[in-house]
């Protein structure tokens, strides 16, 4: 009996072991990281102040993905989430600038891309991302991913500058914005759109 | 000179008899722990641990052992955002701390009660130290291993005289050395309370 109680104890205790947070807790609110190109936005100077007009797909989001061949979601894909957000991140940038299109000749590009088990927050920039053209889905390489959760997705909302190509007419990447996970929340059109604003709010040298 | 050295005989041999009727203890118990360092990091005080061991008595007054202990400290840091160069993040915070030890301990017991046995010992070991901290789904992890030591008092407790069980109270003080540049903590130290059930050996 007492050897009973003694070995329970010793179970019991070990199943203590290693503790995690809930995951309801956890998802509570989605995590927003934002990175700009220090090259264009530093103490000198702000690119942003320099823009009147952008472009952006009202439409669709990108989405890049390790499962699918898919390359675009549109509304009746995730219903009550594409045109939600996209408006949303439109109008952010439209406080501070034009929306235009893309024969208008922007100053820079709005793309919005939904990342399925694919890229994580990265510590630098992209640099010049897209060869021969500043709007586009394409263009993502595979860097190592820190996440435990098995199918991860994320939002990235990316301002590319349509106005200074190198010299390879490559486009560089001004603006990132990480917003994850879309997949664990509990609530995706919510918490996305807090977390767009949120986006905006920590990033002040966008003009709003 | 014959008296002296039958009188060190019977006092050796009284000594012996005590350490044969119990020659050593399992103990396991439920361990709280309370962190003095690092308190950014983990500045909760912690339930959620044990602590397991054996110890072999060499005679009334001393006894040496091996001893594994585990707590995990947690902290929770609302949703603000953090600044760094060339971007910033937003995001609450759940602090993990993973504080696993293992060392070997030598006793000193003061007094073999009749059900009260208080000692005093000393500890020194390993401790395994993972820091995780979990951000939505995604997770950042460092893991050190380092020297600990663990002075303690405490004392023994039959339920009745000369019982196999009984149970076990102590305070505890550790320090580890332990570092992780990634998450800036440095050298671990905290208090335990551990209470416990113990099993006599023969």
């Amino acid at each position: 009996m007492v050897r009973g109680i003694f070995f329970s104890l010793v179970l019991l205790s070990f199943s203590s072991c290693m503790l995690e947070p809930q995951s309801a807790e956890l998802v509570k609110y989605m995590v927003v990281q934002t990175e700009y190109n220090e090259e264009f936005v530093n103490e000198e100077e702000n690119i942003f102040d320099t823009y009147s007009t952008f472009v952006i797909r009202e439409d669709t989001m990108g989405f890049v993905s390790t499962l699918t061949d898919a390359e675009y979601l549109l509304e009746s894909d995730v219903p009550g989430f594409v045109i939600p957000v996209v408006d949303s991140i439109r109008n952010g940038f439209k406080l501070g600038y034009e929306q235009v299109t893309e024969e208008e000749d922007p100053d820079f590009a709005v793309n919005v891309i939904v990342l399925e088990n694919f890229n994580y927050y990265q510590s630098v920039n992209y640099g010049y991302g897209y060869p021969g053209s500043y709007y586009s889905y394409y263009g993502y390489y595979y860097p190592a991913v820190t996440t435990y959760y098995s199918n991860y997705v994320t939002l990235l909302i990316q301002v590319v500058d349509a106005k200074n190509p190198n010299g390879s007419n490559e486009y560089p990447i001004i603006w990132s914005a990480y917003i994850g996970d879309l997949n664990a929340t509990l609530d995706l059109p919510g918490k996305t759109l807090e977390a767009v604003s949120q986006a905006f709010e920590q990033s002040p040298y966008i003009k709003n | 000179m014959l008296r002296h050295t039958i009188f060190i005989f019977f006092i050796l041999i009284s000594t012996v008899a005590v350490a044969q009727l119990y020659s050593g203890a399992f103990h396991v118990g439920w361990n709280t722990l309370k962190p003095l360092s690092d308190k950014e990091f983990t500045n909760k005080t912690s339930s959620a641990g044990m602590k397991i061991g054996y110890s072999k008595f060499i005679n009334d007054r001393f006894g040496f052992g091996l001893e594994g202990s585990y707590n995990t400290l947690d902290d929770y840091i609302p949703r603000r955002t953090y600044e760094f160069p060339g971007g910033a993040i937003t995001t609450d915070v759940y602090n993990y701390l993973y504080y696993f030890t293992v060392m070997g301990n030598a006793q000193y017991y003061f007094v073999q009660g009749e059900k009260f046995i208080p000692y005093a010992s000393l500890g020194m070991g390993v401790a395994f130290s993972e820091y995780h901290i979990f951000y939505n789904v995604y997770e950042d992890t460092d893991s050190q291993t380092s020297f600990v030591v663990r002075p303690e008092i405490g004392t023994l407790f039959r339920i009745k005289e000369y019982s196999t069980w009984g149970f076990k109270s102590s305070l505890s003080y550790d320090f580890a050395t332990n570092k992780s540049d990634y998450f800036e903590v440095d050298n671990f130290s905290g208090i335990s309370f551990q209470i416990g059930i113990v099993l006599f050996t023969d």
